[in-house]
């Protein structure tokens, strides 16, 4: 008997090595983001892309994805078939990305307020113009959505409807590690010591700690996952995109650590910019929250209370059943969410 | 999972088919090569003969368990692989020979007699092509990947030397800490805990911190003898760092010397450039630098002691859980089994000490002093170019200030000139305005890219 499972395992490794061998020989190009787009629009490293549509438009108003400056938007667009753009697209919206470029020491002193009022007011002013409408569909991805908030309570009238994805508005939070960590960040010693910028990996290397074995378990996994192509494709796909992480520029990330994750003076409606306050009862246009409920990077506790505190009427909450990433690029996301995403800004298209 | 002689046909055909893929492929792209039909010439009566046997052996019953019940049939077909392996390896190193092409396998099927079973000809064939796997994934994967790709094959293999003895335990219920420790080291479980989170392992922390403090009070000792301003003065500092450097022999303290012995080689041209009026500035930055860096490698070791005691219930508990089941099933579990298991247990205590208030602000320290020996260095390499055309950091934050200072005076004179444009033409907020973007490009969808400045970063998610 003993013989017999040690040659059951032995052929079921003789199995997967063959059909890895195979699959990883037919590679030759990691691709993502692979969506026909056009550079509509340039502010030194930013950039504004318009996405091509096949189908018929289902509504009139684009909808603007702002993504983090952590990583990378390609994420929206990992591949065809795992594509949160690819889906609003053939769901009939018009649907336009900010890609915030990689940022360097040119960009140390680069703040906030240029970030919000500057990038995304200049995005959102852009697409206002070019189309003829009085405001747009803000869809803000994690940090991105943070940004988005602030933007659509200081500018209510230029946002049609606002969704957030898995983001953060209340920091004070004890589940989450990153919340709890960067509490004791010195990070003015961060900042200055690295001068000006804090690189990509840096960042990586504190993710990685939330859940210290989720890469062994990737690598463990690799076996079964180079069985077979799509999900080979999607590993290294996946891989290129963690890889590829911006540095960030000094005092947004000062500021963004402490007037949040310390201070948590967004939800307290104590957050200035521009001189400014930013007070969530001022968004008033229809908000839809979404959250993953097995989120380990942004739990669902920081993200919910948007919903609470918003002055909308028209307002809901959506949970996710998945992690952060699963937000983006799992089945579920493609197959319900998106889906339903899309389906929320039509209907409020009028 | 499908079981039987079928079954392993079945294996045995898919790698076939790959080489005769990969021979084919080389076949099209390389001229004078023999033409594929060899290769199909050879597989197909092959793959009859197999058939015949097949079919003979379906004759006489019992299929599954023909290994046990027909030897003398199983031996035979044993041999038709011998020989489809020897053959096809002659036709494949032929054509791979002229083109001194390399590919997983080749190395692995001799044409000695097969004197063992055939699964262990298999076994060969599949730990070359892990092999091969492995460097083709490390190949496909991106630069700052690469190193957590590495470093968790060097943990799987390092945790495999204690399979072995770890199936006993299991089998035998050894699980107590004593037990597991005489087993697994706990030199060994540092190792491995280290490879785990990626970091080099110090070894006694205690002794550590001894071997620090005595450093900084020989260094007070030697600096009170010291003439600050003098030739004489460097002279005496480096060589107090290189002298200590050599005799420190801790572990732990290893990597300061190195660090001493870097700095020491290179300072010493840095002085060459910098001039004698910045020896004294560079010398007192670079006590600041080794102070700084012991602080580091102290607060990492602590940090990395209370990791390391976390864990360390993490096997015996993993062993015990195999143990119940065993005692239920009788299955041994397959090594990754357990290995997924451990790693599962591990992340299991390690989380409990990354939620607690002590590690947050230990963590931030750590941070805090890293970043702190960086920055020292900048310095350092500063002061030295000083009297250089280069621009240094301190001159490129001011052009970072004034860039971004720019953009804001431009991004508001946008905004001025839209409001007067607008109220010109009546006052729309649609109207078009010289802020209309230039004609759309298209861009093409390409994979993104690091810039090369930001490259220099390929060591962690």
């Amino acid at each position: 008997m003993a013989e017999q499972h040690i040659s059951d395992q032995l052929l079921q490794q003789v199995d997967t090595a063959t059909d890895a061998i195979r699959n990883i020989s037919d590679i030759n190009t990691i691709d993502i983001a692979t969506a026909e787009r056009d550079v509509v629009w340039q502010d030194g490293k930013v950039k504004l892309y318009h996405f091509k549509r096949e189908g018929k438009a289902k509504a009139k108003t684009p909808v603007l994805i702002v993504y983090a400056l952590v990583n990378r938007w390609e994420m929206m667009d990992l591949q065809p078939n795992r594509s949160f753009v690819r889906k609003l697209l053939s769901e009939g919206m018009d649907v336009y990305v900010i890609d915030w470029g990689y940022a360097s020491r040119l960009d140390r002193y680069k703040t906030i307020e240029d970030y919000i009022m500057g990038n995304i007011g200049d995005c959102v002013d852009y697409i206002r113009r070019k189309d003829q409408i009085p405001s747009v569909n803000l869809l803000g991805v994690c940090q991105g959505g943070t940004f988005s908030v602030i933007y659509s309570s200081l500018f209510p009238e230029k946002v049609k409807n606002l969704a957030t994805l898995v983001t953060p508005v209340d920091f004070d939070n004890k589940q989450g590690l990153l919340f709890k960590w960067a509490k004791d960040l010195d990070v003015d010693a961060m900042v200055d010591g690295f001068g000006g910028v804090i690189p990509g990996e840096f960042l990586n290397t504190g993710f990685d700690m939330l859940k210290p074995m989720n890469k062994t378990r990737k690598y463990l996994s690799l076996p079964d996952t180079l069985k077979e192509k799509d999900k080979l494709m999607n590993f290294l796909r996946m891989e290129k995109w963690v890889a590829d992480s911006p540095d960030q520029a000094g005092e947004t990330y000062r500021q963004f650590i402490k007037d949040f994750y310390q201070k948590n003076l967004l939800i307290k409606g104590e957050f200035v910019l521009a001189g400014r306050k930013v007070d969530l009862k001022n968004i008033t246009m229809p908000v839809l929250t979404i959250y993953a409920k097995e989120d380990h990077i942004v739990p669902p506790d920081t993200t919910k209370p948007l919903h609470e505190k918003v002055g909308s009427k028209d307002k809901e909450l959506m949970e996710f059943p998945g992690g952060h990433i699963g937000v983006f690029v799992g089945a579920r996301s493609q197959s319900i969410l998106s889906p339903a995403v899309a389906s929320w800004y039509i209907k409020r298209d009028a | 999972m499908k079981k039987g002689i079928d079954e392993m046909m079945e294996n045995q055909k898919k790698a076939f088919d790959s080489w005769k893929d990969w021979s084919d492929q080389w076949m099209k792209s390389m001229p004078g090569m023999t033409p594929p039909s060899s290769g199909k010439d050879f597989f197909v009566p092959w793959m009859e003969m197999q058939q015949k046997w097949m079919d003979e052996t379906m004759k006489m019953g019992n299929l599954k368990g023909s290994t046990e019940s027909m030897p003398e049939q199983w031996k035979t077909w044993m041999d038709m692989q011998s020989q489809a392996s020897e053959k096809w390896m002659d036709f494949y190193r032929e054509q791979a020979k002229q083109f001194g092409v390399s590919v997983p396998g080749i190395s692995s099927f001799t044409k000695a007699p097969f004197v063992e079973m055939g699964p262990k000809q298999w076994q060969t064939w599949m730990e070359e092509s892990n092999k091969w796997l492995k460097e083709n994934i490390l190949e496909k994967i991106p630069a700052n990947m690469k190193p957590h790709y590495q470093n968790f094959t060097v943990l799987y293999d390092e945790m495999a030397k204690y399979w072995e003895g770890v199936q006993r335990m299991i089998q035998f219920g050894s699980f107590s800490k004593g037990t597991t420790d005489q087993f697994f080291t706990p030199e060994a479980y540092r190792r491995v805990v280290g490879l785990f989170l990626g970091f080099k392992p110090v070894d006694n922390v205690a002794k550590l911190v001894e071997d620090v403090n005595r450093f900084f009070e020989d260094y007070i000792a030697s600096m009170q003898k010291m003439t600050p301003g003098t030739h004489d003065f460097m002279d005496s500092f480096t060589r107090f760092f290189r002298d200590w450097g050599r005799q420190s022999g801790h572990p732990g303290l290893q990597a300061v010397a190195e660090v001493t012995n870097m700095m020491e080689k290179g300072i010493n041209s840095l002085y060459h450039v910098a001039g004698p009026s910045e020896e004294l500035a560079m010398a007192k930055l670079l006590k600041d630098v080794q102070f700084a860096y012991t602080g580091f490698v102290m607060k990492s070791a602590e940090m990395q002691q209370i990791l390391l005691d976390a864990g360390q219930f993490a096997l015996p508990d993993t062993i015990k859980s195999f143990y119940d089941e065993f005692q239920e099933t009788k299955k041994m579990p397959n090594y990754t089994e357990f290995f997924n298991r451990y790693a599962n247990h591990l992340e299991d205590y390690l989380l409990e000490v990354l939620e607690s208030d002590e590690y947050s602000i230990l963590q931030a320290n750590v941070s805090k002093s890293g970043i702190a020996v960086k920055a020292k260095m900048d310095e350092l390499i500063e002061l030295a170019f000083d009297d250089f055309p280069f621009l240094m950091k301190s001159f490129a934050d001011e052009v970072a200030q004034e860039n971004t200072s720019l953009r804001r005076k431009v991004r508001d004179l946008e905004t001025r000139l839209y409001a007067i444009e607008s109220t010109f033409h009546g006052g729309s907020a649609m109207q078009k305005t010289t802020a209309e973007p230039p004609k759309p490009k298209a861009e093409a969808p390409k994979p993104a890219t690091r810039k090369a400045s930001n490259s220099k970063k390929t060591t962690a998610k």
